[in-house]
């Protein structure tokens, strides 16, 4: 495969430019792990709603210049206030109880959000159409490539500067890393904690619902789409390492290189393949690649 | 005294069970061999969860392997029953032997990330081996022995296998093992420190734990004549994981009659509501924020406060 | 310390709570399991398949019943999971003493309630299901029916399509799960049979719950073939679409689809970006045929659903009752073995044409529609269509 050039660039775009897609939904749901120390399973059926809620206002605002953009940020926006409810009315009161609570609480959101989906939306497959200017492809030179694929490769990396930015640079940031680190320390220094718990979790639902709402276009709605993406993107997490947004990112792009190269070299066996990466990283680095080991 | 007076209680639950095919129809028959498959599932979880409070998230693992190789020895390669349901429930406990080996190195979240991780793994490859598990068809027509091949002997058959199980399971949590257990969930540094190999009391855990599951497993196979990729899925360790949690895992008994709750939850709401998830989920909500022990912690405190 | 007392509660609860609400079995009625999903990624299919067999039911009913008994449906959701399936299907029998089962959607809901049919011995008519390893000789026994096409069928009408245009380098592209492999084999079978210098080039196999095709797209697009085989089914299909347009994939290949990529509820739901050409199949479509039978057909169900365009999806409900029906009034009862007897051979009017259920596997001779969509030229219909459609029949290519 590698003798023909233009094959393999367009499998590495294709790589790369997925990843991109799963690395800003994956980015949220590190960073929840990281901070909140909760396994949330419902973060497939946020990117589910973000799709969804991205359907609708795309009709809702067709005929406005820029409206499915407009649709991307209301989705953002629209899964940041659920989550906000979801979090002051119910999650807060979760943090101080075992994982498992936690974790049978985004079982039980799960099932009422896909629920929620079905009531609202129907059953049928919906399909957001592409934007505006992005229906065809960009010569890159090498050879055309879709350009609203491109586009998601670069709203991914846009959220990875952005991301790295406000955790590293900001004083926000660091409360971030601080609660990642040592919660007791930062509660001493007088800083509201659960304030940084709530906006790290509405920030992190934001992201699913925005990469739902990217995805919208290039994927199709229908139930069962929270299951799927759900258990890749703990793929991710786990093989970058929890809570680390570099290996968030350094974790999607292996899945999605895996993913195009994986069809052309090792047909038939990706998916075995994938679990036991999964499965040789957590034996022999468990804090992931990019992750730091816990100070015991 | 306390102990005779529970076996007597035992005795009667015992008895209780025994009279269902006696007193029912066809329909509860069935329903409660389910349920019984998924007591002793849910119990065989509640040795990791609740005694040794390692979350695990793949014990459907055990659970499939035990349901596959018994479908595949006594269908494909035709062994006597004793041999091939043997022999299935010593597969579990070699495979959750060497999958625990690696997940108790690791802790909390990690370990239940590598037990996601190893199950996943198990599914992926039940799908692709479709020349030995029919792959997602689902290996069905499976060479249940005439002699249990109807529903009231098969429901007996169930009840003696949990009853022997619950009563080995029950056995070993009140050993000194079982304090051992329950000492390194309590106090990780503690118990090592006093000289307890953590891990390795951990390991055996685990492997008790994935040998139950596959006695389930294998049972589960013999109840429908068939084993599905779905019964290796995550899902179904999560939902294994809700049955403790609703029952309660605080408790012996509690994870089983958490499973009854469930699959009687499940039937009973699936026939009122087509959005019967969201009432499941709101009811595990509830149990969430207001009963947190669970039914039997509920049933605990009530008791106490008769007295 | 903990107790063995709660062993008791165990018992206690089994006992109480799960106090049977048995359904008064009343004589003069004809009760059918339906076992469609309502929940889960399944759930687009079988709210219409319900919605065809209620809406035959009321027909009978209204015509006074089947031999003066009426019938009467009871649901459950099968949730497109075998275990659930199996545990429904059961339940049915047992609890709610069903006469007939019908339903399923995938190949291993028909495999996991044939099952059951087979150890209960009830009835069990597939309306959806169709894997062919449901009716295969090891599989096979009497209390199974199928009334859906077979893969043999679906792939085989694809073969017959590519032979007809010409095709001479083809692809595939199917889910690497039993479904694509089962139309892998009919495909190419009859493809080697009736097109014997036709190449199969690259074989492409995306796995189960992948939402990502372009990796497949672009294998596909470098090998250089004239047409493509796909089993992407209307459930993936829009994501296919809008991944593989962009990169002109539609404009470079001939494609033609199995899976109902061709019904008229995704047409309508896709609209504009149903690529134009592509050649798609469905089980009905409200259009075509213009006979006096399916007009009525389309007409009732227009009533029944509230809406203009009827979807394709109720009539596979509809017709498994249809045989059902059919079969007990040839047999005068509602007897297992009888029914049997009855629809073993028997031939009856569907909406959509003439269908014989042979008696040697129990396999209907159900084909499927076939056209190559175009952007339809009616006002009031502004959707693709398929035009030109024809019914590819299923007696030549069901074996």
């Amino acid at each position: 495969m590698f003798n023909n050039p233009v094959l393999t660039f367009i499998q590495l775009m294709n790589g790369i430019s997925l990843g991109m897609n799963l690395f800003i939904i994956a980015a949220g749901l590190t960073l929840i792990l990281g901070v909140l120390r909760v396994l949330n399973f419902a973060h497939g059926a946020f990117y589910m709603m973000g799709g969804y809620i991205c359907f609708s206002l795309v009709g809702l605002f067709a005929g406005l210049p820029g409206g499915f953009w407009l649709a991307v940020v209301g989705s953002a926006i629209a899964l940041a206030a659920f989550a906000w409810v979801v979090e002051t009315t119910m999650l807060r009161h979760l943090y101080d109880r075992d994982h498992l609570y936690q974790l049978l609480f985004t079982f039980a959101l799960v099932m009422i959000i896909s629920d929620l989906v079905r009531f609202n939306w129907g059953t049928n497959v919906l399909s957001v159409s592409l934007p505006n200017g992005f229906r065809g492809a960009t010569d890159l030179g090498i050879s055309f490539y879709p350009t609203y694929r491109l586009l998601l490769t670069g709203m991914g990396i846009f959220v990875a500067i952005s991301m790295w930015y406000f955790v590293n640079k900001t004083r926000a940031g660091r409360f971030v890393r601080a609660a990642r680190q040592d919660r007791e320390m930062l509660e001493s220094l007088g800083i509201n904690v659960g304030r940084v718990y709530m906006l790290v979790f509405v920030a992190g639902s934001a992201l699913a619902g925005l990469g739902g709402a990217l995805a919208a276009p290039a994927v199709s709605l229908a139930p069962g789409m929270d299951a799927e993406i759900i258990v890749q993107c703990f793929i991710i997490v786990i093989i970058g390492g929890l809570g680390s947004l570099g290996g968030a990112f350094v974790g999607a792009l292996m899945l999605g290189l895996l993913k195009s190269f994986g069809v052309m070299l090792i047909p038939n066996f990706e998916i075995v393949l994938i679990y036991l990466m999964m499965v040789i990283v957590l034996m022999f680095r468990p804090w992931g690649l990019l992750g730091k080991p816990e100070a015991k | 005294m306390i102990t005779q007076r529970n076996m007597i209680l035992l005795g009667i639950a015992f008895v209780a069970l025994a009279l269902v095919p006696a007193v029912s129809g066809l329909f509860l028959v069935y329903l409660v061999t389910e349920i019984m498959i998924f007591a002793l599932f849910a119990l065989s979880f509640n040795l990791l969860l609740g005694y040794g409070g390692l979350i695990s998230f793949g014990h459907a693992a055990y659970f499939a392997i035990g349901a596959y190789a018994c479908a595949v020895l006594l269908t494909t390669l035709g062994w006597p029953f004793l041999f091939g349901f043997g022999a299935a429930i010593l597969l579990s406990a070699v495979s959750a032997a060497v999958i625990g080996y690696f997940c108790v190195k690791l802790t909390e979240i990690y370990f239940s990330m590598l037990t996601l991780a190893f199950a996943q793994l198990v599914w992926a490859i039940a799908f692709k081996w479709v020349a030995v598990t029919n792959g997602d068809t689902g290996f069905t027509g499976v060479a249940v022995p005439g002699w249990m091949d109807e529903p009231v002997r098969f429901f007996y058959f169930t009840l003696i296998v949990l009853a022997v199980c619950a009563y080995m399971l029950w056995r070993i949590v009140n050993s000194a093992y079982g304090m051992t257990l329950v000492a390194t969930r309590e106090n990780y540094n503690r118990a090592e420190f006093i000289g307890v190999n953590v891990r390795r009391i951990q390991l055996v855990a685990f492997v008790l734990a994935g040998t139950f599951a596959g006695v389930a497993g294998a049972l589960f196979t013999l109840f429908n004549h068939a084993v599905f990729v779905e019964n290796a899925w995550w899902t179904q360790s999560a939902e294994v994981m809700i049955m403790s949690i609703l029952g309660g895992v605080g408790s012996f008994v509690g994870p089983a009659v958490g499973a009854a709750i469930l699959l009687i939850l499940d039937r009973s709401l699936a026939e009122i509501t087509v959005y019967w998830p969201t009432v499941l989920g709101i009811i595990l909500l509830a149990v969430l924020f207001f009963f947190p022990e669970g039914l039997m912690g509920v049933a605990k405190k009530a008791g106490r406060k008769g007295k | 310390m903990i107790t063995k007392k709660r062993l008791m509660a165990v018992a206690a609860l089994t006992a109480t709570t799960a106090i049977p609400t048995f359904a008064a079995a009343d004589e003069g009625v004809i009760r059918i399991g339906a076992l469609y999903p309502t929940s889960g990624p399944c759930q687009m299919i079988g709210d219409f398949a319900l919605q065809g067999t209620q809406m035959l039911v009321d027909e009978v009913n209204a015509a006074g019943g089947v031999n003066g008994q009426m019938l009467e449906v009871v649901h459950r959701d099968s949730r497109c999971d075998p275990a659930e399936a199996t545990a429904m299907a059961r339940d049915l029998i047992a609890r709610e003493d069903v006469d007939f089962l019908v339903g399923g959607v995938s190949s291993s809901v028909g495999q996991a309630i044939s099952a059951v049919s087979r150890t209960e011995e009830v009835i069990y008519i597939a309306s959806i299901p169709k894997t062919v390893q449901m009716t295969t000789p090891e599989n096979l026994h009497p209390y199974v029916f199928r009334s859906a096409a077979n893969t043999n069928t679906e792939g085989g009408s694809a073969a017959v399509l590519a032979d007809r245009l010409g095709l001479d380098r083809i692809c595939t592209i199917l889910m690497d799960y039993s479904y694509g492999h089962s139309l892998n084999e009919a495909f190419t079978s009859t493809l080697a049979e009736i097109r014997p210098d036709a190449e199969i080039v690259v074989q492409e196999w995306p796995q189960n719950g992948t939402t990502d095709y372009t990796a497949h797209i672009t294998n596909i697009m470098a090998a250089g073939c004239d047409g493509v085989f796909s089993g992407v089914w209307a459930g993936l299909f829009p994501a296919f679409a809008s991944q593989a347009g962009p990169f002109g994939f539609f404009d470079q290949v001939t494609y033609i689809t199995a899976g109902e990529v061709g019904s008229p509820e995704l047409a309508e739901q896709m609209g504009a970006d149903m690529p134009e050409g592509i050649w798609a199949n469905s089980y009905e479509v409200f259009y075509y045929p213009d006979t006096p039978a399916h007009n009525d057909f389309v007409a009732d169900l227009q009533e029944e659903l509230g809406v203009e365009h009827t979807p394709s999806w109720p009539v596979t409900g509809y017709v498994a009752l249809q045989w059902l029906v059919e079969a007990m009034e040839l047999a005068g009862s509602a007897e297992t073995d009888a029914v049997i007897a009855a629809l073993e051979g028997l031939s009856i009017e569907t909406p959509i044409g003439t269908q014989t259920m042979r008696a040697s596997d129990h396999q209907a001779n159900r084909g499927q529609f076939w056209g190559q969509m175009h952007m339809s030229d009616d006002d009031a219909y502004p959707y693709p269509v398929m035009d030109p459609v024809e019914y590819i029949p299923a007696d030549e290519l069901m074996d």
